[in-house]
């Protein structure tokens, strides 16, 4: 894990999540540049998940089995949670999806905090 | 005509992918905490992944929107609430008997109340959106 590249996405994923939930309150759905947004923080995820792949490999992070399969999951869930959101978005181009766009965005800050801390121990 | 939204759509899709990662979560931290410990608190754990299943048949429920699947998720939410009520309360009356938290330990206060405030929206929304129309009343 890469502090300055979490603290990246999670400021990142907040301001999407604020982004889309005001689209969400103008009744509008989400915009070309939300979707730019949403990439943008699943491209910062993407790389921080890559980084700590190759750590975690290296002998880095958490060591007990257990603790090592929570990460996986966490890391796993993060990097697939903004694509599914992104799918699901697409289903419904009304007012909610743009509001389905701004809670996946604020799931993944959580996620981010859960890597840190089970990276930390 | 019936101006509410069918169960799986507007705001119900994000309600059953909420519903759907809690499913995942509560599911992955009971088959981890099983596999791992499970001697060291079987009740929560065993709590855990009931919870884990009873999510899951909820957002089934919702997502196929049928009359039937609808019932289900009735089901599914309202024995959620009572379980985050029964098991809130229990884990604080008598803490040895939940010496690991489960999702719904202390009304869900480990995933943000969540657990809580999830089924009572759940049942709030199935009040208020209808089953999906089949594709013959439509034409």
């Amino acid at each position: 894990m890469i502090d300055a590249l979490a603290l990246a996405g999670i400021v990142g994923s907040l301001a999407v999540a604020v982004w889309a939930f005001l689209l969400c309150a103008r009744d509008e759905l989400p915009s070309r540049s939300l979707y730019v947004g949403m990439t943008v923080v699943a491209a910062l995820v993407a790389v921080q998940v890559g980084i700590a792949t190759v750590r975690l490999i290296g002998g880095s992070g958490p060591s007990e089995g257990n603790r090592i399969v929570t990460f996986v999951g966490y890391m796993l869930t993060a990097l697939l949670l903004p694509p599914a959101g992104a799918v699901l978005a697409r289903l419904e181009p009304t007012r909610w999806g743009s509001a389905l766009i701004g809670a996946a965005m604020v799931i993944v800050p959580v996620l981010i905090l859960r890597m840190q801390q089970v990276w930390g121990g | 005509m019936d101006s509410r939204r069918p169960t799986n759509k507007g705001p119900g899709l994000i309600l059953l992918c909420v519903y759907g990662l809690f499913a995942l979560a509560a599911g992955a931290r009971a088959s981890v905490q099983i596999a791992t410990k499970f001697s060291e608190a079987p009740l929560a754990y065993l709590l855990s992944a009931l919870a884990a299943v009873v999510y899951l048949v909820a957002t089934v429920g919702m997502a196929r929107s049928t009359t039937t699947s609808r019932r289900v998720a009735v089901a599914s939410c309202s024995f959620e609430l009572a379980g985050v009520l029964i098991v809130g309360t229990a884990s604080l009356i008598d803490k040895d008997a939940f010496p690991d938290a489960t999702v719904w330990s202390t009304y869900g206060v480990g995933y943000g109340f969540v657990p809580l405030v999830l089924p009572i929206l759940g049942l709030l929304w199935l009040r208020f959106s209808r089953p999906t129309a089949k594709s013959a009343e439509v034409a």
